[in-house]
């Protein structure tokens, strides 16, 4: 759902593994950088209903964007950069 | 604990100059601040390695902008990056995320923690794909990045022209632009900015561009419903009236992957209440505002406000504030005389007052018009992270609550991840109705640490 602008220059790529699928990522990318470019919308599900949320507020405030990494804690994907061997869990 | 002179929570621009300016007195500033780099919101800038030669700073405070980089050069400060700060206690002692820095006691504390979208509920407003304005500016300025396909701009203000023609000269597909107030309306406001002709001047270009590019704005409608399975696939709008009620029968729906909203903007005040310090209830904000004196101090003493937290101003404002604040505390801490900052801090203040025409200008535009809660099935979810519904808090309302406190503890309502950042303002808006101006400035709210989730290992 959103596309990265050519004019901004972003070295080598990198992969992160997100769900069972690989996604390519640059340094000083945002998680959510990355699920977006990759067309993933759905970040976490409501804790009640289960109904998908994503990206909303962007600075850190809403938590809707929330993501879990390997270790089971959750980040919240805008304020978190993307690391080369990054396995995250989106939906959950 | 570590004891610091002054520190400054939060990197926006009346953060920075409050810094600069104490620093150059040879007041000892601590700066903390959540991002990698200085600048908050407005002047978010692209997270290197990434790089770009064009800024998606607005180029109207490019000016601002590049004086405080210049200026920051050539003072000594101390930069907390990438810091929570998740809890004020008394005397003025911080709690933060920070290892080295887990506890700092200040003996001066400025709060400028900005502001944030002002939330607007509707059906299908928690959809994947529905988003703040800010964050596409984000998304935008930090990340070089904008929406593929196709994308409503809805709301109201200045930013919604400003983005919207930001978004198509980079190439995305705007399919058109909601504004909720009418073209009458805004003829009247346009005429007050005679008094900034550049200002003026930049909203001519971002409509022509718009024009040219044939992307309809619709004046006098509003976003009425989001709808998709599992994210945002349709919006359907309505006509609105002046009250920005919604008009039955006029309904029209647009496919849309994207729609990026913004009615104004909600000052940040979880710190200056955690604090303990006064406020005043403000029903066109739907939120709060802290009580200052004419140097920005608050209430309580040593704790200062600058900035947006302090009512919606902008960016010159707030860099104005940031240098009130800046000198006075200079002045308490001893490191300059009376007779030295006198004839400056009064200077200051006037240049702030002359700006607070732009900040009633923000606040007619923006002033919340409950037409806007006509929006609301009972089914609605006004709190997105305990999914509490409409009916849910008009019942409780019915059955005598009638506190956010009461409300939060029947419903669970503002008790999720955000705090109540996104629910307050639509409960305080249907307050309104109930209540006179008089009772809801009694309605205060507590806020208790931390400010932001954290994890728990951080605490033990």
């Amino acid at each position: 759902m959103m596309k990265r602008l050519k004019q901004v220059k972003r070295g080598e790529p990198f992969n992160i593994q997100v769900d069972n699928e690989f996604l390519t990522a640059y340094h000083g990318e945002t998680l959510a950088t990355v699920l977006l470019s990759a067309g993933k919308k759905i970040m976490r599900k409501s804790l009640k209903n289960k109904n998908p949320r994503g990206y909303y507020c962007g600075m850190g405030i809403c938590n809707e964007c929330l993501v879990k990494l390997e270790d089971e804690t959750r980040v919240r994907a805008c304020q978190t950069l993307a690391e080369p061997s990054m396995k995250i869990k989106t939906g959950a | 604990m570590e004891e610091k002179d002054f520190v400054i929570i939060g990197t926006g621009p009346a953060g920075i100059s409050a810094a600069v300016t104490a620093a150059k007195s040879g007041v000892d500033v601590t700066l903390i601040g959540e991002d990698p780099r200085m600048g908050g919101q407005i002047f978010r800038q692209i997270i290197p390695p990434l790089y770009s030669q064009t800024h998606y700073v607005d180029t109207q405070n490019e000016k601002i902008f590049n004086n405080l980089s210049e200026e920051k050069k050539k003072v000594h400060l101390q930069f907390l990056s990438k810091t929570l700060v998740w809890g004020i206690f008394d005397d003025k002692v911080l709690a933060t995320d920070n290892k080295d820095h887990p506890l700092i006691k200040a003996k001066k504390l400025l709060i400028s923690e900005g502001a944030y979208e002002a939330p607007v509920a509707f059906p299908g407003w928690t959809l994947p794909g529905v988003i703040t304005l800010g964050g596409t500016q984000i998304l935008l300025k930090s990340q070089g990045l904008i929406p593929r396909g196709r994308t409503l701009v809805a709301g109201t203000g200045p930013l919604l022209y400003y983005t919207a023609s930001q978004l198509v000269k980079n190439g995305a597909n705007v399919v058109g632009v909601l504004e909720a107030s009418s073209l009458f309306k805004w003829m009247n406001w346009t005429f007050r900015l005679i008094r900034a002709p550049k200002l003026l001047w930049k909203g001519i270009q971002y409509l022509t561009l718009l024009k040219k590019r044939r992307i309809p704005i619709y004046y006098n409608h509003v976003v009425a419903k989001a709808e998709g399975t599992e994210s945002l696939e349709k919006v359907i709008f309505t006509k609105d009236n002046n009250n920005w009620e919604p008009q039955e029968g006029t309904e029209k729906t647009l496919d849309v992957d994207t729609l990026c909203l913004n009615f104004g903007f909600i000052p940040s005040t979880i710190f200056t209440h955690m604090a303990g310090c006064e406020h005043e209830f403000d029903p066109t904000l739907r939120g709060w505002i802290p009580t200052l004196n004419n140097k920005l101090e608050t209430s309580k003493e040593g704790i200062f406000v600058a900035g947006d937290c302090n009512g919606i101003g902008g960016v010159k404002k707030a860099f104005v504030e940031g240098q009130i604040a800046g000198t006075e505390i200079a002045l308490q801490l001893g490191q300059v005389s009376k007779p030295e900052t006198h004839s400056f801090l009064s200077r200051l203040q006037k240049k702030n007052s002359r700006l607070n025409w732009y900040q009633k200008f923000l606040k007619d535009i923006y002033a919340f018009r409950p037409g806007l809660l006509k929006l609301l099935t009972p089914e609605t979810f006004i709190c997105r992270c305990e999914e509490v519904d409409f009916k849910t808090i008009t019942n409780t309302l019915e059955n005598g609550a009638w506190s956010l406190d009461q409300i939060k503890r029947l419903t669970r309502m503002g008790m999720g991840r955000c705090q109540g950042r996104f629910c307050f303002p639509t409960v305080l808006g249907i307050l309104s109705k109930y209540y006179s101006q008089k009772e809801l400035n009694q309605l205060d709210f507590s806020t208790r640490p931390p400010a932001k989730p954290l994890p728990l290992k951080e605490l033990i």
